[in-house]
Order: structure tokens, then sequence, then C-alpha cells
């Protein structure tokens, strides 16, 4: 399957020696589950409440404040622990939230065609056409700065790649035998989705989802980074890094969130790259 | 020419993660220099892999062991370089389907040329030469012209016509048919069969021909060897074998047959084929 | 003889292109009740695309296709209507003829279903009314029912294909091909199966092969077709015996017969083409 979405962690990917490459996938499924398992758990855990301003300010880091102190006097990291669970609960908000209208989208158009299939492909390419960061920056300031619309405007758009791969699936289904057969038999459109396409383009479909979920948390994480998601005091990443930029001589204020996010991006999309040459082993040699 | 091959207690298994799966479980068998060996069987029997094997295009996960005499070479202990002049040059291939064999973006000349030249270290115009002669063996007209058109100018039948001349280019002592008019309408494959009779004739080429279709076997073989679950269960004179088989697994093969001697002939024998269960499958 | 249940007539369909390729060139013939009748020819000759046209898949260019007395509507975007799903079509490629993500039990009963919406409740033939009663018929295991296609081999898949299309208890079966990707030991024999169970089922069946010698076994009456066109028609065992037409006497002289005679088939020159007009028996 031929997921269209360039990404620097597959060229970073290649460059791990192919016997390296399962120890690596199993070490990103490894730093990812522990992420999930933060983002459940997380809140509960930290040694300080994130957002009590009740310590001193710009603490290096030490054995009591791990990660040290913020410009407010807030614990490092029990924040950035805490913003697991924003990050990475919104950036699977986001995946599902795309698949399903991506899909929609994808099915309708290829299982109609002619005049329905014209109508949603040229609506996805107007999408496809804008750059990604810029339109989903616009609609979030249109929409005014909090982290639902930061979601919403990830969500239009993350959706047209699933609408376009769906739709390639759905066209070469629907001249599948059984398909026919099933027409023959007087399934209404809607039975022959629902039991003979939907099934058959489920499996690769949720394949790519879930590679998904380490560029959504970046993409969502990049929209806080610019002032047009969370806003303080929320313990988000990107706006964490946002704020350290203005104290930039404290190193451990950008260090310790940048690390967040660059391992939950990387072991995700590792996670999915292992994934793919297990189930695509021709994909190997190249 | 000498062309003999002999395969002795051929076995390859695939592996993969955890699983070895046997394809072949020990397969004899002799082919005669200038006579068309037939390998019959259904599908999964390991007809096409043991042809496969002979020209050393088993799968990357096989293991082989056994050996493929051809002449006094040992096939399977050859590898790398050595193995690249031996296929294609001693031992040439015609597969199935003429329209993925054929390269459909080169010219007819240069699929035709590259490998004789790089074969039999000859100049272009010697090539070009050659290669005129051999499409006007396979009944392809047109001379040099025809060395500048492309695959899809030509019919399927033409194709594999194309593809049996490519093979032949190098003058190789055995050739290996897999299936080659399978995918041809029979009125085709007539012409495809007189053709590859005609060659061995003229030229005492040695041919492996590979197919499920018994009555192509019947038509073109010499002698005929039937495989089932990856050995050889029976072989035999072309006669013999439809006449008078003696494994039984060649008698239930022939009496579902329509055409054959014990096959049937009214609906009436496909009722009682249908009652006995017959068919060889469960 | 009684009124045809499905019924072609003049049927031609151009594929678009520059220029157009005619596939079928006018056709008309008629499927009766309780008959097999085999359409035979090569590829390109327009047999396929007669099959597509006698489900409504495909439009025909021009002409018309009857099923009980009226005109048969193309499958547009929407579903069928339930009075037409008495045309059922059993399609060449075992490996996709079935879903691969449902079991074989909740596909037959599709069929079953269809055959309730059209004919009400008051239909009591004695047609098995469940899928493991279907699979029973077609001499497979009840318990099967519950497994997935992928655990049946190529004959078993055309066999539960063809269960499924009859429990929508059709007026015609059609077969575009069904036996052709199936090994040869086994093709007869799956022919067979179908075309007596279609006959059972007091419908009428279309078999679409290239291989003469099998539907010649299966078939009361034969067309050959040729270039679009039917150039042959008449009862199967006089036309195998004594063909008429020169290209159907080309095509049964191509065929190699298994008998180890060695005996080569006649070559036609390639090229040679043949008159369109056609000849009945």
């Amino acid at each position: 399957m031929d997921i269209p979405r360039r990404s620097w962690t597959r060229r970073l990917w290649r460059k791990i020696p192919r016997e390296m490459r399962m120890p690596v996938g199993a070490l990103a499924f490894f730093v990812a589950l522990v992420w999930v398992i933060l983002c459940i758990i997380g809140p509960s855990i930290v040694p300080f409440d994130p957002l009590a301003q009740n310590l001193q300010r710009f603490l290096e880091p030490n054995s009591v404040n791990w990660f040290g102190t913020d410009e407010l006097g807030r614990d490092l990291y029990s924040r950035v622990i805490a913003g697991a669970r924003i990050t990475i609960s919104l950036a699977l908000m986001l995946v599902v939230a795309s698949m399903l209208i991506g899909s929609i989208i994808g099915v309708l158009a290829g299982f109609f065609g002619r005049w329905v299939d014209e109508v949603l492909m040229r609506l996805t390419d107007i999408v496809l056409a804008f750059p990604t960061v810029i339109l989903a920056m616009v609609t979030a300031a249109a929409l005014g700065a909090s982290l639902f619309n930061a979601v919403l405007a990830a969500l239009i758009v993350s959706w047209p790649p699933y609408a376009r791969v769906v739709r390639s699936m759905v066209l070469s289904l629907r001249e599948a035998d059984f398909v026919s057969s099933g027409r023959l038999l007087g399934f209404s459109p809607m039975k022959s989705m629902r039991l003979d396409i939907v099934p058959n383009v489920a499996g690769p479909t949720l394949v790519m989802a879930s590679l998904d979920i380490g560029n959504a948390a970046l993409l969502l994480s990049g929209l806080s980074f610019l002032g047009l998601g969370a806003k303080p005091p929320t313990p988000e990443w990107g706006s964490m890094i946002s704020a350290a930029l203005s104290n930039f001589d404290k190193w451990w204020l950008g260090l310790f969130p940048g690390l967040a996010i660059s391992t939950v991006v990387i072991a995700f999309n590792f996670i999915g790259d292992a994934l793919r040459d297990a189930f695509d082993p021709e994909a190997v040699r190249v | 020419m000498s062309g003999e091959l002999n395969i002795k207690d051929l076995k390859l298994d695939i592996k993969t993660h955890d699983e070895v799966t046997p394809i072949l479980r020990g397969v004899n068998l002799r082919v005669e220099a200038g006579t068309v060996q037939g390998l019959a069987g259904e599908s999964g029997s390991g007809k096409t892999m043991t042809g496969l094997t002979v020209i050393g295009l088993e799968p990357a996960t096989a293991v082989t062991t056994g050996e493929i005499w051809l002449g006094d070479t040992d096939l399977l202990t050859i590898t790398g370089s050595s193995l690249n002049a031996i296929r294609g040059q001693r031992v040439g291939m015609v597969f199935q389907d003429p329209s993925t064999s054929l390269h459909p973006q080169l010219s007819i000349g240069s699929q035709l040329t590259d490998h004789m030249r790089y074969h039999l270290k000859i100049s272009k115009a010697q090539a070009r030469e050659k290669a005129i002669a051999a499409l006007d063996r396979v009944g392809i007209t047109g001379g040099s012209s025809a060395l500048s058109r492309y695959p899809h100018e030509y019919s399927g039948g033409q194709r594999q016509r194309i593809a049996i001349a490519i093979a032949l280019a190098c003058d190789p002592e055995l050739v290996i048919m897999d299936e080659p008019t399978t995918a041809l309408d029979v009125t085709v494959q007539a012409g495809v069969l007189a053709l590859v009779r005609d060659l061995v004739d003229s030229l005492g080429l040695t041919v492996l021909f590979i197919t499920h279709d018994l009555g192509v076997m019947s038509a073109i073989a010499d002698r005929v060897a039937v495989m089932r679950r990856g050995a050889v269960v029976e072989e035999g004179s072309c006669e013999q074998i439809f006449t008078d088989p003696q494994h039984d697994y060649t008698r239930s093969l022939l009496s579902s047959l329509p055409g054959s001697a014990t096959g049937p002939r009214t609906r009436d024998d496909l009722a009682h084929l249908a009652e006995i269960g017959a068919g060889g499958e469960s | 003889m009684s009124e045809p249940v499905l019924s072609v007539h003049d049927v031609v369909v151009d594929y678009p292109g520059r220029p157009p390729t005619r596939a079928v060139d006018g056709v008309s013939f008629d499927i009766h009740t309780g008959e097999v009748v085999g359409l035979v020819g090569e590829s390109g000759c327009g047999k396929s695309t007669m099959a597509r046209v006698l489900t409504g898949l495909l439009k025909p260019n021009a002409g018309t296709v009857i099923y009980r007395g009226e005109e048969l509507r193309p499958l547009g975007l929407g579903g069928r209507a339930p009075d037409s799903t008495g045309v059922q079509m059993v399609f060449q490629d075992p490996g996709s003829s079935l879903n691969p993500r449902r079991r074989i039990g909740s596909q037959i009963q599709d069929g079953l279903d269809a055959a309730k919406r059209r004919l009400g409740a008051t239909d009591a033939k004695d047609r098995p009314q469940t899928p493991q009663e279907w699979l029973e018929r077609i001499g497979m295991d009840p318990e099967d029912a519950q497994r997935y296609p992928r655990s049946f081999s190529g004959g078993q898949r055309q066999r539960i294909a063809t269960a499924r299309a009859l429990a929508a208890a059709p007026d015609v079966l059609i077969g575009d091909e069904p036996i052709s990707s199936l090994d040869a030991s086994t093709q007869a024999l799956i022919a067979y199966v179908m075309s007596t169970l279609t006959i059972a089922q007091g419908a009428g069946m279309l078999f679409i092969s290239h291989d003469l010698a099998v539907v010649r076994l299966i078939a009361d009456r034969l067309l050959v077709m040729y270039k679009g066109r039917i150039v042959e028609r008449g009862p199967a065992q006089k036309i195998w015996a004594d063909p008429q037409h020169p290209y159907t006497k080309a095509l049964l002289g191509a065929i190699p017969l298994p008998d180890g005679a060695q005996r080569m088939p006649t070559v036609t020159p390639p090229g040679t083409s043949y008159p369109l007009d056609e000849i009945v028996r």
C-alpha cells in the first residue's frame, strides 16, 4: 500500500541497516507504549501539579525537579508528562476523524463514480492543493485559537489522503466479481458498500491511520507552537516550546518538550515502517 | 548440441519465518536429447517449480538438494556469473504469458540482440543478422523492420513466437516451455505447437514441455512424466501414458477428461463420474 | 416450443475508442426453461460481453433483451429491482467470485433472500431453503457454512458461487467461463454439476466457454460465436460430430485430444478470416 505522505522519518528508517530494523522497530513500539501508558495514567503520577506556580522560577534540572522549572515556577517534568494526555489523545482523535471522513468520501466517490466522483475528488484536490500547515493556520486563525479549533483545522487538511487511497481501492474492488454478483442479487448500494466494499478496504485503511498518528501529533503541536492551539496555562508541548523561545538561554525549557514530541513522532512512524516491512517484504528489497 | 537433462532426486523446500514447506519431494527425470519431454500435473504438483529450478529461477527462500545434470554440468552447484552464462545460453525459457514475459517498452530487436551480444560476444551487426534469422525461423516475417517494432504491435500468438525466438537465439541445448500455449486460443495454439514440433525435428532441440493440458501434451510430447505432490508418479512414452496408464492417479486424471480413451463421452458418463466422486477434488 | 424465458434480439455492443470496437454485432437467440445452451468462441469474439448484456451489467448500444415478456432494465447506480433478480450469473475467477471477508453461509443466504423478495412467502418449491441444505445439495458439508472462502479449492468455490446464484431461484443462470480457471480434471465435472443443478431447479442455462470439448457434453444446443456474430447454431452433438461452418470446422480441428496419438491439431494459417453468414442446423 502506498501512503501518500512524504516523511522524513521514512528516509531515516531507510538508513538503518536491515538487520537492525526489527530491534529498532521493537524499541519504537516500546517507546510508543510508554507514551500511551503515560497518556492514560500520567496526570495521576506526576510529582507536582502541572499548573501550580509555587516553585522557584528557572530552576535547572535537579533531583527534585527532574526537568527543572519554567518561567512561572511550574515543574517542567510534571508538565511534560501531563502533556502526553493532551497531545496523544488529540492526535488519536484527529486520526480517527480524518480516517472516517476521508473513507466515507472515498467510498462514495469510488462506488458511485461519474459526477459523484467528479465533485468529491475535485473537492479533495482543492484541499490537497493548499500547503497543509498554511491552510490549518488560516482555519485556526479564522475560528479563534483553542485546542478544539486546532483539531478542527488539522482535520480539514488531514482527510484528503484517506479519500484518495480509499477511492482507488474501491475503484478496483467495484469491478470484482463478488460485487457484481451481489448487485445481481439485488443488493442496494448501501448494502453493497456495507457488505462487499467496506470490509475489504478497512484493513489497509486502519494500517494507514496507525502510521499517521505521529504526523498528527506533530501537526497539532505545530499549531500550538504558532499560538493557534492550546492556550496558557495548558501543558501542551508545542506551546511549551513556544514559550521557551523567549528564554532561549534556559536550555531545559525547550529540550524536554522537544524530546517528547520527537520521540512520539519517531516512535509511531517507525512502528509504521516496521509494519510495512513485515507485511510487504517486497518493499524491503527496494 | 547435447542437451541431455538428468534430474536426480531433486528436493525443494520453501522456508519462511518458522515454516518449511516441501514443494518438490524427490523428482527424478531423464530427458533425452532431441526429444520433447512432457511434464504434466495439476496446479500445485510442482511441475512449474521443477522447470524454474532447472534454469535457476527458484525463489530466494527455496532450499534445494539433489542433482540437475545438463550434459556433464551439475546446474545446482553453479552460482553467480557462471549461472548467468548457462541461463539464456545453454538453457532457454518460454513462459506462459508473452504479454508479461516480453518487455513492453523495448523493441523486439533489442530484446533479441541484447542477450545474444552478452552471451555470444558478437557485434551488433552480426546479432541483428542472427535475430532476423531467428524471427524468420519462428514465422515472424518482415526482416529488419520487425526488429524495430514493439510487442504490442503483435497478436498473442505472434508474441509467443517471438518469445520462442528469444529463447532460441543463442542456440541453447535445452528449452524449458512452461505452459507456452495456455494463454492462447486453440486455433492459435495449434500453430505454436506445430512450430515447436518443427523446431525440434529440424534443429534437434531438446524441450522440457510443462503443461496441465493433457490434450496439448498428447499432441506435442514424445515422452510424458506425470507429477503429483512434488514427485513424478509415472513416466513413459506418450502412447503408453495415454492408452495404458499404470499409476492410479494417471488413470483417474484421464478418466475425468473428455476426449481421452477412458474419458466421458456423453452426459451420462459425466453423471457416472459425479456419482463415484471422481476428479481428484475433495 | 414454449415461450422462451430470456430472448435476445439484434444486440449490438460497441466499446468506446477511436474508432469504436464492435464487440457484438447483431446477436439474437432464445433460452428456454430446462435447456442448457452452450455459447462457444475464442477470446475477443464477444461471448463475455453477451454475458454482461444478458444480466443487465452492460447496456447494449442497440437491440433488446426480453426477460419474461418484458425488456430487461440495465443496472443503474441504484439497486436492481427485485423482479429482475431472476437472471443470475456465475463468474470466471473462483478467486474473486465470493467475498473473502464473509462466511459462505451468509453469502448463500443472500441468494435465498433475493428469492424471498421476488417470489414472496407463497413460494414453496422443493428447493433447499437454508444455506446448509444448499451446501448438502452441492456435495459439501453443512458445517462449512461457518467458514470463509479461502478455505476452499477453486472447484469448491465455483460450486458455492453456483449455490448462491441458484438460491435466488433464477429462471436463467449464466455461466461466464465458470470452469476455465479450474484444474483440467475437475472442469467437466463442475460443468456437469452446475448444469444439472440448474435444470433440476427448472431454470435454463447459458454456459459460456471456449472449451468446446466440455461444453458439447453438457449443452443441448450450441451457439458458435466469431467476430461478434453467431456463425453456427444447432444441436450440440450434431455440431460436434459434423460441423458445417468453416470457422466451426477450424475450431473443432484445432482441439488437441488427450488420446496419446501425438496427432497435431489442424493448423489454420494466421490471418485466415471466415464468412460471417450464419448456418442454422
